[in-house]
């Protein structure tokens, strides 16, 4: 058995799996409920449950999955990172456009939406402006990354395989 | 029309601002994507 090969095309898959539907899978938690449960709540005054209690462990999950995603995805590709990221080669075009999604989606994640999430849930001194601000483009951000799921799990899934020659004829 | 009229600020909408608008714009991207790289591949 070639370790290297298992560590890499094995484990570096199955942990990109898991931690991205754990990073998807919440992501798509605050867009389909969250978002309109709040609206909700806020309405009959029980918002603490969420934003005190739900919100920031999910948001803990949330981050560090995406972070562990993107790693194990790099993790993946191995030798051929740059010829995905930098579309060096035609067969890896269309991973290279999911991994260019993903990378996006990642520093969404940790440039926009966490440091704006820090100021909603008051872990850094915002007045009541700042924090309606943060709120709008952490909403707009964590809107874009879900738009953006849709082509990044198309063009994952489509880059190997008969679903590659299905799609793309390479 | 002026660009910053309040009319037609009020018809313009961020499609973000809802799922299917959200959803509706994931998947025309992934339409517009697919035909670059299919083009790019020439295929």
């Amino acid at each position: 058995m070639d370790w290297g090969d298992f560590i890499q095309h094995g484990l570096m898959r199955w942990l990109h799996i898991l931690a991205g539907v754990m990073w998807i899978g919440l992501l798509y938690y605050f867009n389909f409920v969250q978002v309109a449960a709040l609206k909700a709540a806020q309405a009959d005054n029980t918002a603490a449950g969420i934003t005190k209690h739900v919100a920031p462990r999910a948001l803990v999950y949330f981050r560090w999955a995406a972070l562990v995603t993107w790693l194990a995805g790099a993790g993946l590709l191995g030798n051929h990172f740059l010829d995905a990221f930098l579309f060096q080669q035609k067969v890896y075009l269309p991973i290279g456009v999911g991994a260019w999604l993903g990378t996006i989606m990642l520093l969404n994640v940790w440039g926009v939406i966490w440091p704006n999430q820090k100021k909603i849930l008051g872990l850094v001194q915002a007045s009541d402006e700042e924090k309606a601000k943060a709120r709008r483009i952490a909403f707009l951000a964590s809107r874009t990354n879900t738009a953006l799921t849709l082509p990044m799990l198309f063009f994952m899934s489509a880059s190997g395989g008969v679903l590659r020659t299905a799609f793309f004829g390479v | 029309m002026a660009p910053d009229s309040p009319h037609l600020e009020e018809k313009m909408k961020n499609p973000l601002d809802s799922l299917w608008g959200t959803v509706i714009s994931g998947l025309v991207l992934t339409v517009i994507l697919y035909f670059i790289v299919k083009a790019a591949l020439g295929s």
